[in-house]
């Protein structure tokens, strides 16, 4: 297992010395461990260069003004990771908060790996946080400011992604839809495939932009249909958990502590997440108008029930 | 599976190398606990690195490595005297980490974690809006002091699945947030065993004056991977599920889903509770039914009877 290590670490050395691109025969007859044959040599130095990109050896291949391949190099101002000038207290307080947030598959100590190592005492474990494949690249085109095109839901997107956000169990990209000319936030983990990542600097943003508005993960809100204002009683033994879903704006009469509950208002743009949201209360919630919303949860009720209209 | 263990090790070589460059006295303990790994790792790291330099690969080439006393020191490896950039997906562990650290009531954003992820906001290249917001309900500081102090507390508790509220005596053991949840993981006295309480649902939260002890190490706090796991009190519902609610698949842990005709499904799930199924059922709607246990084939339509009697009262 030593031989594949070997290589690897000694094309990394040969790619950062050189300033002159290598040709890739050049590579293969200097860097020991590669087959005699060529094409076999040829496909193994192609599993190396992936594997180094993979853990972010920029490899970069310098083509002459006609676009042939003259070879490989590595630009250490590229490899190099600028010096942070983290102090002591704040290594210890990144480790920290790596080993109190757990992120699920995360990388954090590796990360700290770079920064110095691990410095100071693991804190206790506070929480967790899933990650998505997605949110790396995501990151980046916002760090950059760059267009991230991806196909969620069937569907493409253009998104100049303005915030990456993490509420209520799910991580978000907020944006400005290109194509929908909006503010939208999509799921994360319902993005499928990869993210491509524009070039940078596509787009500022806004100075008045904050995520909070957006964010509120509010299914009912998640809809194309004319929006209604709905208003529901809850009851007691619930009132407090959806005023604290709804916010305390939400609650027209009543309150979380009111012996009978509380009436609540919520703009409606998609009836059927609103309709589920309500059934998800059971008899602790009763839709009070208006009679079109009230009607289609009474007639969905008395279909199931069996009972005629 | 030679190969990602080659590229794992080149990623921790790779950083490795540097730590020892730049530090003039640097003991293989000291590199075994910045690196989180047993000496054992660092020592086969550092005997495989003398067979790595440039061409033509002759000792003056080659990396030396100098191992005294259990000291170590390093020549002719100038090319790796920088740590490897960081890659997105590890800025990224460390930005969610922070910020979600940082989200948690109390915590202070002025603190050496706040300029610590300016810092690497900036050698990143600019500033990328990572938002953690892991929520702040209820009574989180209260609960977070009575687990520290070792107080045991009567709870009111609404339970979701059941429907019900309960009041229970607890021992608090930690407070935890969970995927977007905050939970008390507690001894409950009355389930004699522990439990995890979602704070967002306890009601309300009296002292009863009483402390307890300590817990046994390792029994505290460790949260399950997957709190749906099915547990033997479980009952395991068979349903068919129209085209509409693949969702259904998707959101609940299935035990198995299979495929009909017309886009239907059927999955097998194992309830905890009766509540659970009743919710689920009348999302899903009139097209969804229970094929097993035969007991449970009127739920829906009676959960949705009992819902309909709320809107005559």
């Amino acid at each position: 297992m030593g031989d594949r290590f070997e290589r690897l670490t000694n094309l990394v050395a040969v790619l950062l010395d050189t300033r002159r691109p290598i040709p890739l025969d050049e590579l293969i007859d200097r860097v020991p461990g590669y087959p005699s044959d060529h094409e076999s040599a040829r496909r193994q130095f192609e599993r190396d260069k992936d594997a180094l990109r993979g853990l972010g050896v920029p490899v970069e291949v310098v083509e002459d003004a006609f676009g042939d391949m003259i070879g490989y190099r590595v630009d250490p101002k590229e490899y190099e990771l600028p010096d942070l000038d983290l102090t002591g207290e704040e290594r210890a307080a990144l480790h920290a908060a790596v080993s109190a947030m757990k992120l699920e598959g995360g990388e954090g100590r590796e990360a700290l790996w770079k920064l110095g190592g691990l410095a100071g005492e693991e804190a206790p474990a506070l929480g967790a946080l899933p990650t998505v494949p997605t949110l790396p690249a995501l990151t980046e085109a916002s760090r950059r400011r760059s267009e991230a095109t991806f196909r969620h839901r069937g569907q493409v997107r253009r998104l100049q992604p303005f915030a990456i956000i993490f509420r209520r169990g799910n991580w978000y990209v907020v944006g400005h839809d290109l194509d929908r000319n909006d503010r939208r936030s999509f799921r994360a983990d319902r993005i499928e495939g990869e993210v491509a990542v524009g070039p940078p600097g596509a787009f500022d943003r806004p100075s008045d932009f904050a995520a909070d508005a957006l964010m509120r993960d509010e299914p009912w809100l998640y809809g194309e249909e004319p929006a209604v204002e709905a208003t529901v009683h809850v009851d007691a033994v619930v009132a407090a958990w959806v005023i604290q879903r709804l916010g305390e704006s939400a609650v027209v009469e009543g309150g979380a502590e009111a012996g009978d509950g509380a009436v609540v208002r919520m703009t409606v743009t998609n009836r059927e997440a609103f309709r589920s949201f309500v059934l998800g209360l059971l008899d602790h919630a009763v839709v009070l108008g208006p009679p079109e919303l009230r009607d289609d949860v009474v007639g969905w009720l008395r279909t199931i029930a069996g009972v005629a209209r | 599976m030679t190969r990602p263990m080659a590229a794992d090790r080149l990623r921790r070589v790779l950083a490795l190398v540097p730590y020892i460059v730049g530090r003039d006295d640097v003991s293989i303990a000291e590199l075994a606990s910045a690196f989180g790994v047993p000496e054992k790792v660092i020592e086969s790291d550092l005997e495989i690195l003398p067979f790595c330099g440039l061409p033509p690969y002759t000792p003056d080439r080659l990396i030396d490595v100098a191992i005294v006393d259990g000291h170590v020191s390093l020549r002719f490896a100038e090319y790796f005297s920088r740590p490897l950039r960081l890659t997105p997906a590890e800025g990224f562990a460390l930005l969610a980490a922070g910020r979600g650290l940082l989200s948690v009531p109390g915590s202070d954003s002025r603190g050496p974690l706040g300029s610590a992820l300016d810092k690497l906001e900036q050698a990143l290249g600019g500033e990328a809006l990572v938002e953690v917001d892991v929520g702040n309900p209820g009574d989180l500081e209260g609960l977070r002091a009575a687990s520290e102090a070792r107080q045991r507390l009567e709870i009111d508790y609404y339970s979701f699945g059941r429907d019900a509220v309960t009041t229970r005596r607890v021992d608090p053991l930690a407070v935890v947030s969970m995927r977007g949840n905050w939970y008390l993981a507690a001894y409950c006295h009355q389930a004699a065993d522990e439990r995890l309480f979602r704070v967002d649902r306890i009601r309300a939260v009296r002292q009863t004056g009483e402390h307890f002890e300590a817990p046994r190490a390792g029994a505290s706090a460790e949260v399950p991977a997957d709190a749906f796991s099915p547990s033997e009190a479980d009952t395991v519902v068979t349903l068919d599920l129209p085209a509409s609610a693949g969702w259904v698949a998707e959101s609940y842990p299935v035990l198995k889903a299979e495929e009909r005709p017309r886009g239907r499904t059927r999955v097998v799930l194992a309830v905890s509770a009766h509540p659970w199924l009743e919710r689920l059922l009348l999302a899903v709607g009139p097209g969804a039914k229970v094929v097993s246990p035969r007991s449970l084939k009127d739920t829906a339509a009676n959960a949705a009877k009992r819902v309909l009697a709320a809107y005559d009262g």
